[in-house]
């Protein structure tokens, strides 16, 4: 309070502009992970997790029960609105939709995630869709 | 903690289905306890095609972002039931069938070992051996629990929303027809050979394949 009225009383602008500046830098460095956060996704039956890392463009699939591993490369993310993200692959492809719901489920579990994905695979080993959540 | 469900073993032993007990299976739950079991959720793994029950592992221990264990039981394709747990298991997520929306807490689940896949490179129709020990596997369990065959239902049957999950591939109505048809059977006592090598008594001479049944 006292701090809040010397600074109305213009006797202290230093301390304000600092305090503004320290302010902006904390949402920077706050912001900056968020904006390059990797989104992991599960799903079941199959037992398999995705990992869509923005700043590499790459999906990275692992399946769990045999251990395999693949990165796809070229994915590309994109905000179609408010509550809706797609992933796509190099020919332009959706490869994964996310619906900010708060209605995703692993399909096993009862945990609720904050997203609910759709994943068309195109891989005739997988089926055509596999329906998940993702953090 | 010693669970609810140990007599899961036994009760398949008395139907004379192969059975293996993973260890610890009678403390082995998680999220608590089934208490009231109302029937059983049929799974299939969507696994690997080669091996006998590839998905095992998993199955126990979970992974890292879903605790295991993932079902009760797992059905291997050479008909044995692997005994897994006897606490609650993550396998039903949310859904509801005939009014029940806690599947977790309230079913039993079955996970068969199976791609799941009718074509392509993983085609796996159900082996006959496997299959008549998945309809003899829930009608014991139905009758000891006291519920008809009507309490079974596939994973895809109970999920919501309706779609998120497709599993088992094979045709439930028809399951439910042969599950009915076993029930019986036990409880006239006739169960001293549960047919393991032969098909279920509603479809002599049939296969199970991805999706439905062929002659």
């Amino acid at each position: 309070m006292a701090a809040s009225s010397l600074s109305a009383k213009g006797q202290d602008p230093p301390r304000t502009w600092a305090a503004a500046w320290g302010a902006l830098a904390a949402i920077l460095v706050c912001a900056a992970p968020a904006s390059a956060q990797i989104i992991t996704c599960s799903f079941t039956e199959p037992f398999i997790r995705t990992f869509y890392d923005p700043a590499r463009k790459t999906l990275t699939i692992i399946q769990d029960v045999d251990h395999r591993r693949e990165v796809q490369r070229g994915i590309t993310a994109e905000t179609v609105s408010a509550v809706i993200l797609e992933l796509r692959n190099g020919k332009g492809e959706i490869v994964q939709r996310l619906e900010h719901s708060f209605r995703g489920s692993d399909g096993m579990s009862d945990r609720s995630y904050p997203y609910a994905v759709t994943w068309t695979p195109r891989d005739p080993t997988m089926p055509e869709i596999l329906n998940g959540g993702c953090t | 903690m010693v669970f609810s469900l140990t007599w899961l073993a036994d009760t398949l032993r008395a139907a004379n289905l192969p059975v293996e007990e993973v260890h610890g299976w009678k403390n082995r739950g998680v999220g608590g306890d089934v208490t009231s079991a109302k029937g059983v959720v049929c799974h299939h793994t969507a696994g690997p095609l080669a091996g006998n029950a590839p998905s095992l592992n998993v199955v126990i221990h979970g992974r890292p972002d879903l605790s295991g264990p993932l079902a009760q039981l797992l059905l291997a394709r050479d008909g044995t039931y692997y005994v897994i747990a006897a606490g609650r298991a993550n396998h039903a997520g949310p859904g509801k069938w005939h009014e029940v929306t806690s599947g977790n807490a309230n079913f039993i689940g079955i996970e068969a070992e199976n791609t799941g896949l009718a074509h392509g490179p993983k085609a796996d129709p159900w082996p006959m051996v496997q299959m008549n020990a998945y309809r003899w596997g829930v009608a014991a369990i139905l009758r000891k629990i006291g519920a008809g065959a009507s309490m079974c239902c596939g994973h895809g049957e109970y999920a919501l929303p309706k779609g998120r999950k497709n599993d088992p591939s094979f045709d439930m109505d028809q399951f439910r027809l042969d599950v009915d048809a076993c029930m019986s059977i036990l409880g006239i006592g006739k169960v001293n050979n549960p047919l393991l090598q032969r098909p279920a008594p509603t479809m002599p001479n049939q296969q199970y394949v991805n999706g439905g049944v062929i002659a």
